[in-house]
């Protein structure tokens, strides 16, 4: 009884573990996606230089970018099936590469710059640069959509 | 993993789109497939074997590596 229902269990598990795999948006919501998240970003460049500096505006932003993003990331394409989710698998596991090794490789290679001149010109203490949760989710998605496009192309090429 | 969907898709004169169209998948899967960039999943094996009326075994053969 115990075993039996122990394998329930597991079963329900996986199979909601499995809609979340398999959930796709529609094909439209990928350029609803991308066109809003570049209006944003857009907006975020334009404020940066001639806004002001207000900061709840410029998170609101960010957080609805990186929403845009993800819809674009989660929509189906024109035709959808293996081939394509193989892909899409294979681009999630560059991208998350990406976003570690940049989150790593960056504040390294800031600091190392830091260090080399502060050396050479002695103006001040060393500071580790760090890296905001923003910025390496927006590499990762970012990172998703391109190496999923390139993937997709290189498939294509005869 | 060899395969030989390209030359029993020639046999039956069918293009990668046609192929693509008749198991219901896109042309760059076939494309893919055939260029021994991506191993099918066994219901499309069972698909493209229905199609080409051979075994699975005779459209797809194991190389020493695998």
């Amino acid at each position: 009884m115990a075993l039996e229902n122990r394998n329930t269990r597991h079963e329900d598990e996986y199979s909601r573990l499995m809609t979340i795999l398999n959930f796709r948006l529609p094909h439209r919501f990928k350029n609803f996606g991308l066109i809003s998240a570049a209006i944003l970003f857009a907006f975020l460049l334009f404020y940066k230089f001639y806004g002001s500096n207000d900061l709840i505006v410029k998170d609101l932003c960010r957080t609805f970018m990186l929403f845009f993003l993800l819809i674009a990331s989660l929509s189906k394409d024109i035709v959808e099936d293996e081939y394509l989710n193989h892909v899409r698998y294979q681009s999630y596991v560059l991208a998350f590469i990406c976003a570690i090794t940049y989150s790593i490789g960056l504040p390294l290679v800031a600091f190392l710059f830091d260090i080399l001149i502060t050396k050479i010109t002695s103006d001040g203490a060393i500071n580790f640069h760090e890296v905001s949760a923003f910025e390496v989710v927006f590499i990762l998605v970012c990172f998703q959509l391109l190496f999923f496009e390139t993937l997709k192309r290189l498939g294509r090429a005869q | 993993m060899r395969n030989r969907i390209k030359v029993e898709r020639a046999e039956l004169d069918l293009t990668q789109e046609d192929l693509a169209n008749k198991i219901g998948v896109s042309r760059q899967t076939i494309n893919s497939i055939e260029k021994n960039r991506y191993v099918p999943s066994t219901i499309l094996a069972l698909k493209l074997s229905a199609l080409f009326k051979k075994p699975v075994n005779e459209l797809f053969t194991l190389e020493a590596l695998d």
